[in-house]
């Protein structure tokens, strides 16, 4: 189950460092943006910065241990997840497409309307999952977001116009 | 007034008929989603927040509950039928239930834990009925030193526990801690890592978090390593009953598995793994028929179902008397009363008691109600997974959506979405638990508020954390924790 590491290849065993590289990263910007504020204040003792630094500086030493692991060819496995098969290879058209799902609709949703938008990222989700008919994927997606849409906007939920073009609000 | 009393006004409130229809809704879809892979309790509750806030806050959490308890039955089925746990609490349930139902012993393990469940929930509650009033009491005497101590010792317990490695688990509690500090400072109006943005003025949505790092991360995780096995769900033939060598065999083990739930389902970090591998443990030990462990043994789905639903009881006594959240779905309820204004505490118990005594009694008869809807019709749930995963995946989508595009229609949060989604799917593929996340960002903001309170009560000197006995044995607790670890690698070296 476990790959050995001598197996990976180049581009993977870069990857390794990704972890670390975003852990220390994040503790960097907490870090800067804690020194910006005030550290301390008067009769409290501490002021709103000082939280802001502490966590930045947990995280930069979480990083750097992270960072060793790496180092050390600790294994960093997947964990067991339903309907997942752990030890196959990353899908990366798979991820792709799912990613686009929930990237199209941060302009789409406000341009296009809820319906439409979550339509079109219904469809690409059942393509990332394999399915294969993607125009009646496209329609039982439009079918169900805009039921979805019925229902909440009934239930009290602002959804937005059914449908909108461009800003047209 | 005695705790006799108030539970029975609890029940006054809890069986309203409308109150027990909610309680029949949130059972319904608990079990649904314990059922279902890619959605659990807590993703669950939070996208149920923005539908009940027209409801009283009495039936929001009627349902909640409902929820939350029905989640673990429908763990327990899936785990038996097809092998797949819904929900970590069924891990070990799995393991031998699921060995059964090959040997055609299938509605006897489906039985032993749905009637488990309800024994050892049932006995929980009650616990909860006694415990939570006595706990509340002892509340009233902590100050923020104490209570900071006390978000502390919560903290390192959920790190430590979950998880594959202390360090990952901090990992996960800081990056939520730094979520909690996104946005104006409470105490002096100052904007932290806001980069100008206004829509982060306000903090980062809990509801947003949730959903990203529960559904988001969920579906791009399974979407990039999709299992090509199809699933075999074993056919249960017969009535779903035990034989009386079953019930002899399963009366002492759940009532040791509610035993070991409950305390560590009440202790910060307690969480249901924990009690199910120990009742495991426990019944294979004192098993008349060791060697059918591993292969099938009644005693192994009996203890552990009933220990994961008593701890699920546990859980709810912090929550209601300290609002000191000990599980993913905890936290989440935590912030569900924040939503309404309300704060889990001991004062909830004097302010609040039709609403505190209405979701105890309403733990009882959800209960109930779930056996009667997982006993006889535990095949009708398993049809739920004919749903094609294409278009169940799809479908959580759009209710994340929906989740998250009606809290204000903001494209920053379409944004925040996507990102933390993308960090939901980098915490599973190097197994780093989401729990310490989310109730860091949960916990974060009442942990800085009492520590500014204490601080400025003892006029900025730090001793002033350790002053009291109660304080300084907290983080004498979570000290000890986090050094158990390295000790124990020092030790193995």
């Amino acid at each position: 189950m476990t790959p050995a590491s001598e197996n990976r290849t180049p581009a993977q065993r870069m990857l390794r460092w990704g972890l670390p590289v975003l852990v220390i990263g994040l503790g960097l910007l907490l870090v800067a943006e804690g020194y910006r504020l005030p550290l301390t204040q008067a009769y409290a003792g501490i002021g709103p910065g000082f939280l802001v630094l502490v966590i930045g500086l947990a995280l930069l030493l979480l990083g750097a241990i992270i960072a060793i692991q790496v180092a050390r060819g600790v294994a960093f496995e997947p964990e067991e997840t339903e309907g997942a098969d752990v030890t196959a290879p990353t899908s990366w058209s798979g991820l792709g497409i799912a990613a686009a799902a929930i990237i199209l609709p941060i302009g789409l949703i406000g341009g296009v309307g809820f319906p439409v938008a979550g339509g079109i990222s219904y469809a690409l989700v059942t393509r990332a999952y394999g399915s294969r008919s993607l125009l009646i994927d496209l329609l039982i997606g439009l079918v169900v977001a805009s039921v979805t849409w019925f229902l909440f906007s009934k239930l009290g939920v602002q959804l937005g116009p059914y449908f909108s073009l461009l800003g047209a609000r | 007034m005695g705790v006799f009393e108030a539970l029975m006004q609890g029940f006054g409130v809890a069986l309203q008929p409308m109150n027990l229809l909610w309680a029949l809704v949130g059972c319904g879809l608990g079990t649904a989603v314990g059922v279902l892979p890619g959605i659990g309790p807590a993703l669950t509750i939070t996208l149920l927040m923005p539908v009940t806030v027209s409801l009283s806050p009495t039936a929001a959490f009627i349902i909640f509950s409902g929820v939350f308890y029905g989640a673990m039955y429908g763990g327990s089925t899936t785990s038996i039928l097809i092998n797949t746990p819904g929900e970590s609490g069924s891990m070990i349930t799995a393991l031998e239930g699921n060995k059964m139902a090959k040997r055609g012993r299938g509605a006897a393990a489906l039985a032993t834990a749905a009637i488990g469940s309800f024994v050892a929930g049932t006995i929980g509650t009650a616990l909860l009925t006694v415990a939570a009033p006595a706990i509340s009491e002892i509340a009233f005497i902590f100050g923020p030193a104490e209570y900071f101590a006390l978000a502390i010792l919560a903290f390192t317990s959920v790190s430590v526990v979950l998880g594959a490695s202390m360090v990952r688990g901090l990992l996960s509690l800081f990056i939520g801690l730094a979520l909690a500090v996104m946005g104006t400072d409470n105490q002096t109006g100052a904007a932290r890592l806001v980069f100008g943005v206004p829509e982060l003025l306000d903090g980062v949505g809990i509801t947003i978090v949730l959903v990203a790092m529960f559904a988001v991360g969920e579906i791009l995780f399974v979407a990039s390593r999709l299992s090509k096995e199809p699933q075999q769900i074993i056919n249960v033939s017969g009535p779903i009953a035990m034989t009386r060598e079953d019930w002899q065999r399963s009366w002492k083990p759940w009532l040791r598995g509610a035993a070991i739930g409950f305390p560590i389902g009440v202790m910060p970090a307690g969480g249901s793994e924990i009690p199910t591998l120990l009742s495991y443990a426990l019944e294979r030990r004192l098993s008349k028929h060791p060697e059918e462990f591993g292969h099938g043994a009644i005693e192994g789905v009996a203890g552990p179902e009933a220990a994961n639903n008593a701890a699920v009881a546990g859980v709810m006594v912090p929550l209601l008397t300290l609002g000191l959240p000990t599980s993913a779905t905890a936290a989440v309820m935590l912030a569900a009363f924040q939503n309404y204004g309300l704060t889990p505490g001991p004062t909830l118990f004097t302010t609040n008691t039709e609403l505190v005594w209405g979701i105890i009694a309403s733990l009882f008869i959800g209960n109930f109600m779930l056996l009667v809807l997982n006993l006889p019709m535990a095949r009708v749930w398993v049809k739920l997974l004919a749903i094609p995963k294409p278009h169940l995946y799809a479908g959580i989508l759009i209710f994340s959506l929906v989740g998250v595009w009606g809290l204000s229609q903001s494209p920053v949060d379409m944004m925040l979405l996507a990102g933390l989604g993308l960090l939901g799917y980098m915490f599973r593929c190097h197994s780093i638990p989401i729990a310490p996340a989310l109730i860091g960002l949960i916990l974060g903001p009442m942990a800085e508020l009492q520590l500014r309170r204490a601080l400025a009560i003892g006029q900025g000197d730090p001793l002033t954390l350790v002053s009291s006995p109660v304080a300084a044995a907290l983080l004498l607790a979570a000290l000890a924790l986090l050094s158990l670890p390295l000790m124990r690698a020092m030790r193995s070296r």
